[in-house]
């Protein structure tokens, strides 16, 4: 659906045309339409949002499970700088992943905000820095544990991960009254990813298997965005009044 | 024949009837630009067309209209898609948006029927 298309179909939107030899005073009425239509506006935000988040994190999980499953066997006799750069790139793909968790986050936040109409800017602050912080925290314990086994790392990374699904439904149903398809898409492939790898570890202890099975969210999570991207301008006129 | 009583004055927009008075928000557009302004600090000059659903020479009378006035500032910002026009709320446009929400939760809850923004953001669902 083209943005034009979209906008064919809207029906909240103000007096087009309107100068200001013809201005008149906003009344109660029109001005609560206003709010409906900057809360439809909101919700397009959010969900280009939401699209670019599972395109970056669909990249990221390539860098997470992928490359590592491709490099695992040359890594263990790689030199010591091979090493370290190649956990500067961990660090910087897991940076990107955060940027792009809490600019979505922060979407939200204000999506909520304008629906609900005061919530204080103090507390949104205040959780987007509780996620960052948890966020933090995992990437280090992961890499602390990853130092001492790496099977380990992977199995605490899995787990750690498990926190991403609960953060995107927690998000997703914060604003949606029901789950739009990529979320559903997205939830639903990221899940099996995490069963999947973490019985492939157990079984295999093969990481180039442990790889493989998270394709299933790489492809998930790519369409998902792709999806999203594409579907946000109908938050325009889907639920125009 | 006695007079007839007046109607009732919307409660909750007494208190921002002053802003809503002035000639830069003495339109429906602008008030809307505001309102999403004040929630996203900054949007970019096609997703306020979006917003707004209006011609671009229309849009950029708007901003021009918001700017002069105090509420807004523009700014050219290179991207990699080449240059691309910015429209930031000030700290006086600020205050207006403020005014406006405030007076949005009071006709909220003087309405009481539901008809709010959050009502309406209950009523919306995924189809």
């Amino acid at each position: 659906m083209t943005i034009d298309s979209a906008r064919a179909g809207e029906s909240s939107a103000p007096r087009e045309g309107a100068s200001a030899s013809s201005d008149t005073t906003v009344g109660p009425e029109e001005l609560r339409a206003l709010a409906d239509r900057a809360l439809l506006f909101q919700g397009y935000l959010l969900r280009r949002a939401w699209g670019v988040y599972y395109l970056i994190w669909s990249a990221a999980l390539i860098g997470f499970f992928v490359v590592p499953a491709v490099l695992a066997g040359p890594l263990n006799a790689a030199p010591l700088w091979a090493i370290v750069l190649y956990y500067a790139y961990l660090i910087a793909l897991i940076a990107l992943a955060i940027w792009a968790t809490s600019w979505a986050f922060t979407q939200s936040v204000r999506a909520i905000r304008l629906r609900d109409l005061g919530e204080p800017r103090r507390e949104a602050r205040r959780r987007f820095l509780q996620i960052l912080g948890i966020g933090l925290a995992i990437a280090a314990l992961v890499f602390a544990v990853s130092f001492v086994s790496s099977f380990a790392g992977l199995l605490v990374l899995d787990v750690a991960l498990g926190g991403i699904i609960l953060a995107v439904v927690f998000q997703v149903r914060s604003w949606f009254e029901l789950t739009p398809p990529e979320g559903i898409v997205a939830i639903a492939t990221f899940a099996t990813s995490i069963v999947g790898s973490a019985i492939a570890l157990v079984f295999t202890d093969s990481q180039v298997w442990f790889g493989a099975v998270w394709t299933i969210a790489i492809v998930g999570w790519g369409f998902s965005g792709a999806y999203a991207l594409y579907h946000a301008p109908e938050e325009m006129t889907a639920h125009a009044p | 024949m006695p007079p007839e009583p007046e109607a009732p004055e919307a409660p909750g927009l007494r208190t921002v009837g002053d802003v809503l008075l002035q000639d830069p928000l003495r339109n429906s557009v602008r008030v809307l630009i505001l309102l999403s302004l004040g929630i996203n600090r900054q949007l970019g000059f096609p997703e306020l067309l979006e917003l707004t659903g209006t011609s671009k020479g229309s849009l950029s009378h708007h901003l021009e209209q918001l700017a002069a006035a105090g509420y807004v500032e523009t700014r050219m910002v290179f991207t990699l898609g080449g240059p691309r026009i910015r429209v930031e709320i000030t700290a006086r446009g600020r205050e207006v948006y403020e005014s406006l929400t405030g007076a949005l939760a009071r006709l909220g809850r003087a309405a009481g029927d539901g008809r709010t923004a959050q009502g309406s953001a209950a009523g919306l669902s995924q189809g």
